[in-house]
């Protein structure tokens, strides 16, 4: 069976991420490496799930618009980058705390072969994003007939 | 002067700690949420602004209120439905109820804070009252 992977360069700073890695098993095996997200200064949280039809992906981007999102796929990787801004009208405006995480982000996934990768769908309500990936019907296998040369 | 004061229980679980805004509350409050939304808060000449990070919560699952001083948040956030059939392979995101705390300055209008939520930001503007601007005193001379 095929399923999304998460690349998630920072593990380490992520230990809900190993956490849950446990509570799935294997499922989803990490890919170590490879960096991009390195330089983000924050990650947004996302929940991957899966249904006959698709697979989906929801991403908290709370005060992030929509054009600030981007959203695409190279070969079987699917990105979501983007970046969060603070409020502009700071005029004579003074921050007691500041606890939210501003700046660019940036997350991948390995898709698994059998979606349509062409068929993704993006839509963006209440500060989350939903990515749904429809499943490919199934390849079937294909008899290979075998001729003899006598 | 007078601040908005925060209780937070998840004081350790904060990045920022600033002096100004002492924490209040006690910790046991903390135990009963699983998660507290992130906060930002502001003054301006003119008030006070919270806006607190609550994406995917209901409008309707949001409730603020306003009792002896203290600016109470509180909600639920619920983990979206779409089909029976369906099976998460990965959950980061936090669920459940969730409340947070903060002590009013006194010289706020308590009775005009208006809330406003739109793309996942809930955003509490907190209006200063007259007698918290301030006022120009003028300097005269004797003779």
């Amino acid at each position: 069976m095929n399923y999304l992977t998460t690349r998630r360069p920072m593990r380490n700073l992520f230990g809900l991420h190993n956490e849950m890695g446990r509570i799935f098993g294997d499922l989803f095996a990490s890919q170590e490496g490879e960096t991009d997200a390195e330089e983000s200064y924050w990650m947004p949280t996302v929940d991957v799930s899966e249904t006959e039809n698709d697979f989906e992906i929801r991403a908290e981007l709370p005060g992030v618009s929509e054009s600030d999102v981007n959203v695409s796929v190279t070969d079987n990787r699917l990105t979501v980058k983007g970046e969060k801004r603070q409020e502009t009208e700071t005029d004579g405006k003074n921050y007691h705390r500041v606890e939210r995480r501003y700046g660019s982000f940036q997350r991948s996934f390995t898709l698994p072969r059998n979606v349509e990768t062409s068929n993704i769908k993006a839509g963006f309500t209440d500060g989350v994003l939903t990515l749904t990936i429809p499943k490919a019907e199934e390849a079937k296998p294909t008899e290979i007939p075998i001729s003899i040369n006598s | 002067m007078t601040y908005l004061t925060l209780h937070r229980p998840a004081g350790n679980l904060l990045r920022f700690y600033n002096p100004v805004l002492a924490p209040r509350g006690a910790k046991a409050d903390m135990d009963a949420y699983k998660w507290a939304p992130s906060v930002d808060v502001s003054e301006t000449a003119d008030g006070f602004e919270v806006r607190a990070e609550l994406p995917g919560v209901a409008k309707d699952d949001l409730h603020v209120s306003v009792k002896d001083n203290l600016l109470t948040l509180s909600g639920e956030k619920r983990q979206e439905k779409v089909d029976d059939a369906q099976k998460y392979r990965r959950i980061e995101r936090r669920y459940g109820s969730f409340q947070r705390k903060f002590s009013l300055p006194r010289e706020v209008e308590a009775d005009d804070i208006k809330a406003e939520f739109s793309d996942g930001i809930l955003t509490l503007s907190i209006p200063k009252s007259e007698a918290a601007k301030p006022t120009e005193i003028p300097v005269t001379t004797t003779s």
